[in-house]
């Protein structure tokens, strides 16, 4: 990769990527320095990754630095349902994605991370799997049970108003 | 559930006792022929027991073609049951997900006619798609850039770096033999610059008539702009002198132990000016020192220009440089001073 190409992969995917990890982790310093992480390793090895590959690199570099500091914080996001439904009636929403967001933070970390790679950048299973180092059918089931839960958190909220 | 019991061997001759069970065998076919001349003979025996026969025949009974209609409820697709879903909710996610085969976007338009609450349902996995706010973007990217040298002037600057380390290591050495010989001569240099000296600090400590003075690393450097005087300047902490005009400078001096750079006062108006490297007692220390610097140069040059280009100086317990390493992509140099 060259020096242009490098800077080209800061202009095109650094927000991507930022978004990708603030949703997450919802620390906008600790969001920016893992994103910054990420394209400093990109720098170091811009030899031996091809330019095609720098978006793939770089969540995966950013995905795993991102756990890491998870672990390290031992934040644990994991879902219960009750809890979230029992709150969600004192919340005043003002259209159906910033609900959705809100369900979305309820999510296990897994689940957060392959849906927003999958609705932000249309990533396939398979690169989701790549990213996650996790297999294709984990991806898809992860996936596929995030949607019952936020369609069923949008339902109780509709249901509310 | 009929067992047979003729075959089993547990009834071996009709009689009016079990004659029931033979007929049942009959009527199913389970008798072989020699059974079935007994079972006939026992029935010309017993007229009566024919009619009996007869209406065993009647009462067979014949499958009828019941089809039980929710069948199709019961049957759980197999891709949602891994995902512990029911089957509607799997097609609805199938869909959105454009993950869906054509047999089974029929089926979810089948199940979507047969109950039309279901759209209702199909809608809410439609709004589970996230959509990334723009709103938010990455504040530091300036910082992650990276300045891109031209091609041209890269390969030039490495050049000419290559070239004068080479030089140094083939000559260098003479050189400051010579140099050493003189002992004060001046090395004319064809740069445009002020008088530089570079001496140790025992030797600044030692000549306090000199007037020069002395810079510690980091330092700001102002120059005058003053036509009759072209001083210059170093000034630490020091409020700005209101009668000229400065020029402000940074200078970041490699850490070198025991040494300072000195910049004399201006002397003359030479437009080729002089820099000397005024020989301590120590011949040596200019040496090391100039290693020293060649090092930290290619360093520092490393790091603007992302060139390969390393210098890794190997020095013994004194301080006195032993071996020069200088190594690039494509070439090598190394020097052994002392064994």
């Amino acid at each position: 990769m060259t020096v242009n190409e490098y800077n080209k992969a800061v202009n095109k995917f650094s927000d991507n990527v930022y978004r990708f990890i603030l949703k997450n982790i919802k620390n906008e310093m600790r969001a920016q320095d893992i994103v910054q992480d990420s394209f400093e390793k990109l720098w170091i090895n811009r030899k031996a990754v091809i330019f095609e590959k720098t978006k793939s690199y770089l969540f995966t570099t950013a995905y795993r630095t991102m756990i890491d500091y998870i672990r390290k914080e031992k934040r644990v996001s994991l879902t219960d349902n009750n809890a979230v439904f029992e709150s969600i009636h004192e919340d005043n929403y003002s259209d159906i994605q910033e609900v959705l967001h809100k369900a979305v933070s309820n999510l296990s970390e897994i689940q957060r991370s392959v849906i927003l790679l999958r609705d932000y950048e249309g990533y396939s299973y398979k690169d989701i799997a790549d990213i996650t180092n996790l297999n294709e059918p984990q991806v898809k089931v992860y996936i596929y049970r995030a949607r019952v839960y936020l369609k069923n958190y949008i339902g109780k909220i509709e249901n509310v108003v | 559930m009929h067992i047979n019991l003729i075959k089993k061997g547990n009834l071996k001759k009709i009689n009016t006792h079990n004659y029931e069970a033979f007929f049942l065998d009959y009527i199913e076919g389970n008798l072989n022929e020699s059974q079935v001349r007994e079972l006939k003979k026992f029935l010309n025996a017993n007229p009566k027991l024919q009619e009996e026969l007869h209406d065993f025949e009647e009462f067979t009974l014949e499958p009828e073609n019941i089809i039980y209609k929710h069948k199709e409820e019961l049957i759980q697709n197999t891709q949602a049951k891994h995902f512990e879903i029911n089957d509607f909710e799997y097609l609805c996610i199938a869909d959105i997900e454009n993950d869906i085969t054509k047999e089974d976007k029929n089926l979810l338009k089948n199940k979507l006619d047969e109950n039309t609450k279901r759209i209702k349902d199909l809608n809410l996995y439609k709004k589970t798609k996230l959509s990334p706010d723009l709103n938010i973007s990455f504040p530091r990217k300036k910082q992650l850039t990276r300045r891109y040298l031209p091609v041209g002037f890269k390969v030039v600057t490495s050049v000419a770096a290559a070239i004068t380390a080479t030089l140094l290591v083939l000559n260098m050495s003479g050189l400051f033999h010579e140099s050493a010989n003189q002992s004060g001569k001046q090395i004319i240099s064809k740069i445009r610059s002020k008088e530089y000296k570079i001496v140790s600090k025992q030797e600044i400590s030692e000549n306090t008539n000199m007037q020069e003075t002395l810079i510690s690393h980091n330092q700001t450097i102002k120059q005058t702009s003053n036509n009759d005087n072209n001083d210059l300047a170093f000034v630490d902490n020091e409020p700005q002198n209101k009668g000229n005009m400065y020029k402000e400078l940074t200078v970041s001096i490699p850490v070198i132990k025991n040494e300072a750079l000195i910049f004399s006062g201006y002397k003359d108006n030479m437009v080729n000016s002089k820099m000397s490297l005024t020989q301590s007692n120590n011949k040596q220390n200019s040496k090391e020192l100039l290693w020293q610097y060649a090092e930290t140069g290619v360093n520092v040059w490393k790091l603007i220009s992302s060139s390969d280009m390393e210098m890794n100086n190997a020095y013994n317990e004194d301080g006195k440089i032993e071996k020069l390493n200088l190594t690039a992509s494509n070439f090598k140099i190394s020097r052994t001073f002392y064994k």
